[in-house]
């Protein structure tokens, strides 16, 4: 039996575009490199639109602004990213810094978390229909309880526990100092709690929830 | 991670959700593209302007760093170290340089100097030129000798050494006389009159400040010049004898000063600015700086005039302004003159 010939093939799909590395797109950002934009648009995108839907519910009326300026955000501070944390990291940062802004000039109604009938849950202990649908219910109280709270404390429990900026980040974003952005993160977790004690019934749920992990 | 179990669970809950982020939409897309490519040309722009607004100011900064060195060349030249002061004696048309010798034998001599200094020499009288440069240095040998100084530059001069003192002026005008020695002031010959602003007698290691209408010594009047004890014209060069009995070109050092003048002339300049006739103002300001330029308001009688044409008359004010550095070079009001000239 002859031995197989094996050779070499190139993938030749025009479709696929060159995937330009991070650090080579943030130094043609910086060198203001208008070829770079669509690259730079299809990186940045689904990361500006995960922290606004975040922070603001999906199918904000404002979503599309808030892309757009976070996008014109980004290129003019991409030049002063220096790699302290990930690119992702960074486009979260500023456009959660953008978001932010926004809702204090135009005064908006906050609206963390508040579409709870587009989002997916996710995680092994929500897998069946039945529990989802519990964990919505759930997650509509928790909203509630937030939105209910002083703004700056909700905003900066929810930037660092569920959405993981660290203090120094939340501080640029909220422009406080480190020590005031602690501070609110401290009573808001204390208030947040306080609430949800109150709320047997919510408290009675999370914590079965968390015994199921 | 916090001592809150129940804000953790609400925070772990919030975290499992994941918003339904949908594509964008092609329309969505290009705008998103397209605001990228806006915000960079934005970018660009503003990098440009920002290298533009650098260079310009990295231009006017050298271009006033070069200024400051040209300018302060001709300045730092002042005083000149060589003997750049020329004394003239009037009526002769002979000049007196370093080193020269001056013997009036009648009358009174008027030696001008090139910086306007005017000296009035009694007869019988001499005067030996010991410097002529950044120090303007003369010896009185015999007789009385007026000295009506011009303003004088930083880093200069003006010294009348006499046997037995220096006198030492701050700018202005003083009478200093030789006679023999009298009870006032025992084995002192030099009396010193101050008749505007300030001289500086040093005498016996001693130095003694004075004001207009002082006199030195302190105990002494000024006393009448004496009869020239030396009529002999000294070596080497040049020797300067002066006609007989010329008459006087200065008033006598008696006279009232024209101190008094000069204020009258500048009050009625200021009057015509306070009371709005900024032409009139102007001109007597100018009139002003003309008739007494080494007076001490000439200074601020320009700074006036120049101030008052830049409210009305640029071209002139850019004139009045180069005339100002070119006399004033470190004068008060040179950072404003300065900008007048730069257009500024």
């Amino acid at each position: 039996m002859a031995a197989p010939k094996l050779r070499v093939v190139h993938s030749a799909d025009p479709a696929i575009e060159p995937v330009i590395d991070d650090a080579e797109l943030i130094a043609r950002m910086s060198a203001a490199d208008e070829d770079a934009a669509v690259a730079f648009h299809d990186r940045a995108r689904p990361v500006i639109d995960r922290t606004i839907a975040r922070l603001l519910g999906h199918g904000h009326s404002d979503h599309e602004d808030l892309v757009q300026l976070s996008l014109i955000e980004l290129v003019s501070s991409v030049a002063r990213f220096r790699g302290e944390t990930s690119l992702e990291g960074f486009i979260g940062r500023v456009t959660a810094h953008v978001v932010f802004h926004h809702l204090r000039r135009r005064k908006l109604e906050r609206r963390i978390f508040d579409a709870a009938a587009n989002v997916d849950l996710i995680g092994t202990a929500l897998s069946s229909p039945a529990r989802t649908a519990r964990a919505r219910t759930l997650l509509a109280r928790v909203r509630r309880h937030l939105e209910e709270m002083e703004t700056n404390k909700a905003w900066t429990f929810v930037l660092h526990d569920v959405l993981g900026f660290d203090l120094r980040e939340i501080a640029q974003i909220t422009e406080v100092s480190v020590a005031a952005a602690q501070r609110r993160l401290v009573r808001g977790r204390t208030e947040l709690h306080e609430r949800i004690a109150e709320d047997p019934e919510l408290a009675g749920s999370l914590t079965e929830l968390e015994g199921d992990r | 991670m916090n001592e809150r179990p129940l804000a953790r669970a609400a925070a772990r809950l919030l975290r499992r959700e994941k918003p339904r982020i949908m594509p964008p939409s092609e329309n969505a897309r290009a705008r998103g593209i397209e605001a990228v490519r806006a915000a960079l040309r934005a970018e660009k722009r503003r990098r440009m302007r920002m290298r533009v607004g650098i260079a310009a100011f990295a231009a006017a900064v050298a271009a006033v760093v070069i200024f400051g060195v040209v300018r302060r060349r001709p300045t730092q030249a002042l005083p000149p170290p060589a003997p750049s002061v020329v004394a003239y004696v009037d009526g002769t048309g002979a000049s007196v340089v370093s080193g020269g010798h001056i013997v009036a034998n009648g009358g009174t001599s008027t030696i001008r100097l090139s910086t306007g200094t005017r000296l009035t020499l009694d007869a019988p009288g001499e005067l030996n030129v010991v410097e002529q440069g950044a120090s303007q240095i003369y010896s009185l040998e015999n007789g009385a000798l007026r000295a009506d100084v011009a303003k004088l530059a930083p880093g200069q001069r003006f010294v009348v050494r006499t046997v037995d003192a220096e006198i030492e002026v701050h700018g202005t005008s003083f009478r200093v006389t030789l006679v023999k020695e009298d009870a006032c002031a025992p084995g002192v010959r030099t009396r010193v009159q101050v008749l505007e602003g300030v001289v500086t007698v040093r005498a016996k290691g001693l130095d003694d400040r004075l004001f207009a209408g002082d006199a030195w010594p302190r105990a002494c009047a000024i006393a009448a010049p004496l009869p020239s004890t030396s009529a002999t014209v000294a070596a080497p060069v040049p020797t300067i004898a002066l006609p007989k009995a010329k008459p006087a070109t200065l008033a006598p050092a008696t006279s009232p000063s024209v101190l008094a003048e000069q204020n009258d002339a500048f009050a009625s300049a200021v009057e015509a600015k306070k009371s709005g006739n900024v032409s009139l103002a102007i001109d007597r300001f100018g009139a002003f700086e003309r008739k007494y330029p080494s007076s001490a308001l000439a200074e601020t009688a320009a700074v006036e005039r120049m101030r008052l044409l830049a409210a009305t008359d640029p071209p002139r004010a850019k004139e009045a302004a180069q005339s100002y550095l070119l006399r004033y070079p470190t004068g008060t009001a040179r950072v404003q003159a300065q900008k007048l000239v730069d257009g500024l």
